[in-house]
């Protein structure tokens, strides 16, 4: 819809004497430059953008400061037998502070923030900083890797059924329709008694129900009004194959809900990877939703380690919240009877 | 719109077959079957196994055992739970339902309420301060990590303020002298029948009042005076026939966690609703219902906001996943005995049969919300009644 | 010489866009008479139904009245205040719209929709006499009174049209404005409703201002005409004066696009060009770019009011007035 409108002003002559692919990264360029004008006009998605940024710094920051914690060797007086470098200290999983504080006594453990801990360290003696920077990469991986998987096939199979019609539509619609009234928690939760659930099988879970669920019938619905434009018509009579038209002309007018579809998907996954572990239902190493499930078991109050939840509470908001801003800020582009004429 | 309810009401049948089937299919694929858990005691010989296999009905065929599996659901003979071993799964789960249906009914009903209200507010005066803040703040609490939301909630209500008790669902001190015979669930019962008859009297007043002939102020005379007469005449009886301490005991411990349910779901309606009527604004009618010369007010309300209404209401059932998963959350930290709590249980314990009960149950309760919601939106489209989708 | 029910003085209108200011309307002036039909021609986006929008102050968000006044009944309405103009709005002034098929709320009845209009004005009435009244409004306009209970969506095109103007007669207004009342529906359908309309009119003595992109409807149903262009009002006068001599290009070169039955089967014209984009439109004349009688002053200097020698009330925007000058009209 918005690629196809963006056919630059140049003179005909001058268009017929470039290649073809000259002619569409043009066409691709225009249009992109165009829905970032649309985008970067509501100041939302851009906000957005800036917390997925910080987050990304975040998450890249991780392995090289443990590259330098690991160069940093303690003095023989701080060791207390178990740590040898701060790396030692820091580690996000197994990670232990025995050095002694100022009054000479070791910390006790959780820790609330300090200099040495900024945001303090869990029941197991643990830096929560250093967690939640190592949990950073992971929710990205993961909530990228379940979104792409979801949107992916909710593209595919909307353009398909849109195109083909038939029995094939009415099968991905029924699907799509039980997919839709699976009440997603309760499904994992009741999956997580059957079998032991981690990241990448929670991924591929989401990603599957993602794909074949309601937004497959969204995306459906806009292929089908690509699907009635002349153009399509033309390029059938030109000798178009189903492939073809379904790749070169439905998907990539469909794309931009689909990218809009990518970014709510994030917030979801990412949102249900996070209660499950706050539940103890996933299995994993650490992640945001662990630290506070990891202090709801060890029984600590919000009143008495505050910073358990509050800390790794405040980050999956501001993640999800960032993706979902984004999401927002696409909106414009993707319904466009919100834009102003 | 008689045959868009048949056909609505057919589909959510074959819906709902599936969904249990899936359930069916689901433990079955997956490794390391029930059996092998409850039969995984080493000191079990092979004649004993074979013996409880053959008891379980286990090596029948599969389609044998899968019709036995749907006469077993939809009798409501769920099994035995292993957790709570013996009591029968469908004990366990029918003093919970109507627990979970009320705190899930009445938070949906205030979030709802809520976000259409704030949400048409705030599309009428787009852009200005009231409408980006009140937007930033719904976008906050919708986006807000509701595990986080819910232990702020617990700590600045029941601890720092000390206004609702933080957890449980009844206060056991006073139900220790409580007369023979009385039991939580009873006094719930007729909570509920009160609340049932309280909205039958509502739905009545509305259709009274929707007839044409009555001015504006007689109509919202009749909506709002009849119910508070009710709920006082409510207050009254219960007051009066000596139990009204215990349904008060009962009522005081839902306010904080059917409050913090609506509070992180009331956004996404509001959103929605703004977004909604941001289109509906545009339209003709609207700028025929301005040149008529309405006040605006009702413009608003009965122009923009009615027809904005629509597409708010069909995504009751999209949000219906994210607030029964709120809802699962809410039970497990405000130690709320209802379905998503046993469903939570059942799964850390492993407790399969009672698992599959509760995820059975919270099934059917999604497909009956849906035909609910589908009620609605014919009730409120006059345009459903020709159209056959 | 009968009173003036409508007057606009000057008036001037931009919408606020992210591109920059568009310049919808510019210093449009002309008066109207109690009981005429007013039509007014151009080509889509030339600001027509912006100035019927304006008279009822029913603007979009982004748009802004940059001087000038509307009086009516030597009221101007854009002194008034939002609440004040409310008693105007439909009960003295009201309107046909545009888009027909969604003038009507799709969620209630279509006899509630004007019996609200009346009862707003007129509280007094109570709900079955004002359904009494919308009951002979629905046999003046010809439909069928059965249909008073059913909505929109069991309308025809239409029947939607007829009972948008039914619900346009409802307060017996003394201004009516059609905003293309018509575009949407078949050729038959078009004429027998335009028909109805101009009989109701003339029972009932109103004053109507219809918009219209089609000159021939126009002629037909109107008294007096007014050519707008880019924003400006730039020919006004009976439109048997204008058809008889037109005097800006522009009126000329709309009217030699439309076929004649009588007379000689001459070629048709066409005006060269497009209409100038609103946002940068451009200086002096804004029919220059387009007008075979461009001189330097057209470029530069936005044209004086000229009047017709033979008709008073007959003007237009220009700087070389065909039929003046000795200048012919090709269309002569």
């Amino acid at each position: 819809m918005l690629v196809k409108n963006s056919i630059p002003s140049g003179s005909d002559a001058k268009i017929i004497s470039e290649s073809l692919w000259r002619i569409r990264l043009n066409l691709l360029q225009q249009a992109w430059k165009n829905n970032w004008q649309i985008f970067t006009e509501k100041k939302i998605g851009l906000v957005g953008l800036w917390i997925i940024g910080f987050f990304i710094l975040l998450a890249i920051s991780h392995p090289i400061l443990m590259a330098y914690w690991s160069s940093q060797e303690l003095p023989p007086e701080a060791m207390m037998g178990h740590n040898k470098s701060l790396a030692d200290v820091y580690d996000p999983i197994r990670g232990l502070d025995l050095r002694p504080g100022k009054d000479m006594m070791p910390l006790s453990h959780p820790a609330a923030p300090s200099w040495r801990h900024p945001f303090g360290t869990d029941p197991m003696g643990r830096d929560v900083l250093s967690q939640i920077m190592y949990s950073a990469r992971i929710e990205f991986l993961f909530g990228v890797f379940s979104a792409l998987l979801s949107v992916f096939l909710a593209t595919l199979v909307g353009a398909v059924s849109a195109y083909f019609g038939g029995k094939i539509d009415a099968f991905f619609m029924r699907l799509a329709d039980l997919v839709l009234t699976l009440p997603f928690l309760p499904f994992l939760i009741f999956l997580s008694s059957l079998l032991t659930l981690d990241l990448f099988k929670l991924g591929l879970v989401l990603g599957l129900l993602g794909g074949f669920g309601g937004r497959t019938i969204v995306l459906k619905s806009q292929a089908l009004s690509i699907k009635v434009r002349p153009y399509i018509e033309a390029a059938k009579i030109a000798g178009g194959s189903h492939w073809h038209i379904i790749f070169r002309h439905i998907i990539p007018n469909i794309l931009p809900l689909s990218f809009f579809y990518l970014m709510l998907g994030v917030t979801s996954a990412v949102m249900s990877e996070a209660t499950l572990s706050f539940l103890g239902l996933l299995q994993a190493p650490i992640s945001w939703g662990l630290i506070m499930n990891f202090a709801r078991s060890f029984g600590y109050s919000f009143y008495e380690a505050w910073w358990l939840y509050l800390i790794p509470g405040v980050t999956i908001t501001l993640f999800c919240g960032s993706f979902y801003l984004v999401g927002r800020g696409l909106d414009t582009l993707v319904n466009p009877k919100l834009r102003k004429r | 719109m008689g045959a868009f309810l048949l056909k609505r009401t057919l589909h959510i049948f074959l819906i709902l077959f599936l969904f249990v089937s899936l359930t069916y299919l689901l433990f079955q694929v997956t490794p390391g079957s029930v059996v092998d858990k409850f039969l995984g005691n080493p000191k079990m010989t092979p004649e004993i196994i074979a013996k409880i296999r053959a008891q379980f009905g286990l090596d029948d065929p599969w389609y044998v055992q899968y019709f036995r599996y749907l006469k077993n659901v939809f009798t409501g003979q769920l099994g035995i739970s292993y957790s709570q071993y013996p009591t029968p799964v469908w004990d366990i789960l029918k003093d919970r339902i109507p627990r979970t249906l009320v705190l899930f009914l009445s938070s949906r009903v205030i979030s709802f309420y809520l976000g259409f209200i704030l949400g048409k507010i705030i599309a009428w005066k787009r852009g200005s301060l009231i409408d980006t803040s009140t937007t930033a703040v719904g976008i906050t609490f919708w986006t807000m990590y509701y595990p986080l939301l819910a232990i702020v909630n617990i700590w600045l209500f029941g601890f720092l303020l000390g206004w609702f008790p933080i957890n449980g669902f009844t206060n056991p001190l006073l139900w220790l002298n409580a007369p023979e015979g009385l039991t939580v669930n009873l006094i719930f019962a007729y909570m509920i029948l009160t609340g049932f008859i309280f909205l039958i009297l509502w739905m009545i007043a509305w259709l009274i009042a929707k007839k044409p002939e009555l001015s504006g102020k007689t109509k919202k005379r009749i909506i709002y005076i009849s119910p508070l007469m009710v709920v006082i005449i409510a207050v009254l009886v219960w007051g009066f026939s000596g139990y009204g301490k215990y349904a008060w005991d009962i009522i005081y411990h839902m306010i904080l966690p059917i409050f913090t349910l609506a509070l992180i779901s009331f956004g996404g309606t509001m959103l929605l609703t703004r977004d909604s009527m941001m289109e509906t604004i545009q339209e003709d009618y609207v700028m025929a219902a301005r040149a008529k010369g309405l006040p605006p007010k009702l413009i608003r309300d009965k122009y923009a906001a009615r027809t904005a209404l629509l597409p708010v209401v069909t995504s009751l059932t999209l949000s219906l996943g994210f607030v029964l998963s709120g809802g699962v959350i809410t039970e497990s930290l405000f130690s709320w005995p209802g379905l998503g709590r046993t469903l939570l249980d059942a799964a850390l314990m492993q407790d399969v049969p009672l698992a599959i009960g509760a995820f059975a149950f919270t099934g059917v309760f999604v497909l009956i919300a849906h035909l609910v919601v589908d009620i609605l939106y014919a009730v409120l489209d006059p345009r459903i009644s020709i159209e056959t989708i | 010489m009968a009173e003036t029910i409508l007057e606009i003085d000057n008036l001037s209108l931009r919408y606020k866009t992210k591109k920059g200011d568009v310049k919808a309307l510019n210093r449009v002036s002309f008066q109207l008479e109690k009981g005429l039909a007013l039509g007014l021609v151009g080509e889509s986006g030339c600001g027509k139904t912006t100035l019927a929008n304006a008279i009822l102050r029913l603007l979009p968000d982004n748009a802004e009245i940059t001087g000038g006044h509307i009086y009516f009944d030597k009221e101007d309405l854009l002194l008034l205040a939002e609440q004040e103009l409310r008693e105007y709005r439909w009960k003295k002034i009201s309107m046909i719209f545009q888009a027909a098929m969604n003038a009507l709320a799709p969620v209630y009845r279509v006899g509630d929709q004007i019996i609200e209009a009346i009862q707003n004005h007129a509280p007094e009435f109570t709900y079955s006499a004002a359904k009494e009244r919308v009951q002979r409004l629905f046999e003046l306009v010809g439909l069928d009174c059965s249909r008073i209970d059913h909505y929109p969506h069991q309308y025809s095109g239409g029947m939607k049209q007829r009972a948008i103007i039914a619900m346009a007669l409802a307060c017996d207004p003394d201004l009516i404005i059609a905003d293309e009342p018509t575009t949407a529906l078949d050729v038959i359908v078009q004429d027998r409703i335009l028909k109805r309309l101009n009989r109701v009119r003339e029972e009932l003595g109103m004053t109507m201002i219809y918009i219209s992109h089609d000159i021939a409807v126009i002629a037909e149903l109107s008294k007096v005409m007014g050519v707008m262009y880019a924003g400006e009002l730039v020919e006004f006068g009976s439109t048997l004066s204008l058809f008889k001599q037109a005097i800006h290009p522009y009126t000329a070169g709309l009217m030699n696009s439309f076929p004649s039955i009588k007379g000689a089967k001459n070629q048709l014209s066409i005006i060269p060009g497009e209409p100038p984009n609103l946002l940068n439109p451009p200086a002096g004349c804004k029919f220059h770019p387009r007008c075979q009688y461009v001189t330097a002053q057209c470029r530069q200097v936005r044209p004086p009011l000229y009047r017709s020698p033979t008709e008073q009330q007959h003007f237009a925007l220009c700087w070389h007035p065909l039929g003046a000058n000795g200048k012919e009209n090709d269309h002569e």
